[in-house]
């Protein structure tokens, strides 16, 4: 005789308990993490931060060892030194020195303390129209009306447009159609620069000329006085020529003092 | 169904320590006893959750960061699945 088995209804029950009870889990913690995505994070950190112990892990080597971070600090901080000992302001001056010396074994010595007349910015830009400047220093002070006028650190912007008496106005080579030629980069790439305003300038060099953000451009003398620094470099694939954007790298609207050339024949010796 | 309280009991303690302290390589294979040894062994995903609490979940992981909760639900269900082979094979 065959008997059926009987059906197990309480296990049955247990079982679809069980289940519910798992997936009413599973949703109450979806909504959790939903509504508060940092309650469970929160929790279960300040139950087991007390075990976290920072001896413990370096027992284990979960970190590395205290001595191992002190011997790189060292060795990083020899680098530094030897880096500044290579590259120090002495090596820098001794170069400087040493390309002084040779302008001057072919008369080309660099500037005197009398060539350049020191004068007052009594407007700039902003106050006047265009990038301008209105100096107080004029003829009478020896200053030319083709000379060329420098900000600090002896940076090429602009020359004297109108000269009076007693005072200038400067046009900044950055004021708009304004041009000069500069030379790019480390590689010396000539180009033309344009005056854009502000104190920015543009200037287009041959399509795959490798200028890059952070050149310095140049005036282009022997000297090699600063005039810009690139901020940008806009390339078109149908042009064959790449556009620079670069910057006078002084701010134009807080220039005090400029120097101003004095002509040859004006220099005291 | 074995239920050796004291064997379960210590088998989850040593699974919690481990997730606590982060070790996976010693939560997994004594998850995986308590999954073949014990029948619902819920332990496990419960630890896999929280071991994606403390270091995986806001961690900006996405999905990855319930890896362990999912690895965990997978292992349970490939041990309950194994079981039966087992038990209907023998």
């Amino acid at each position: 005789m065959t008997y059926l088995r009987p059906h197990n209804y309480a296990r049955t029950k247990r079982n679809r308990l069980i289940a519910t009870v798992a997936i009413g889990v599973v949703v109450i913690i979806g909504l959790t993490q939903f509504f508060a995505p940092y309650f469970f994070p929160t929790f279960f950190t300040a139950l087991a931060r007390p075990f976290w112990r920072e001896e413990f892990a370096l027992e284990i080597g979960a970190f590395r060892p205290t001595s191992n971070i002190i011997a790189e600090n060292e060795s990083l901080k020899m680098e530094i030194a030897d880096l500044r000992m290579n590259y120090s302001s002495s090596s820098v001056a001794i170069l400087e020195s040493r390309y002084n010396d040779l302008l001057s074994m072919f008369g080309r010595a660099s500037t005197s303390p009398t060539q350049y007349k020191l004068g007052s910015v009594l407007a700039r830009p902003g106050a006047l129209p265009y990038d301008e400047l209105i100096i107080d220093i004029g003829q009478v002070d020896g200053i030319a009306s083709t000379s060329k006028v420098y900000a600090a650190e002896k940076v090429l912007i602009g020359h004297v447009k109108e000269l009076l008496a007693h005072s200038a106005k400067v046009i900044l080579y950055s004021s708009p159609r304004e041009t000069y030629d500069v030379l790019i980069g480390a590689k010396q790439i000539p180009a033309r620069s344009i005056g854009r305003g502000g104190g920015g300038y543009t200037a287009e060099v041959p399509h795959g000329s490798l200028v890059q953000v952070g050149d310095i451009v140049t005036d282009g003398t022997l000297y090699g006085r600063a005039f810009g620094v690139v901020v940008s470099v806009l390339t078109d694939p149908s042009n064959p020529f790449d556009t620079v954007l670069f910057a006078v790298p002084v701010n134009i609207y807080q220039i005090r003092f400029v120097l101003v050339d004095l002509p040859k024949s004006n220099i005291r010796r | 169904m074995n239920n050796n309280i004291p064997l379960r009991i210590t088998l989850d303690v040593i699974v919690f320590v481990s997730v606590i302290f982060g070790w996976w390589f010693i939560a997994i294979p004594f998850g995986i006893i308590g999954a073949w040894v014990f029948p619902k062994y819920a332990e496990l995903p419960i630890a896999g959750f929280i071991y994606d609490v403390l270091f995986g979940i806001g961690r900006g992981l996405g999905i990855l960061g319930y890896a362990y909760t999912i690895g965990a639900v997978i292992l349970l269900g490939i041990a309950a699945y194994m079981k039966i082979v087992v038990k209907n094979n023998s």
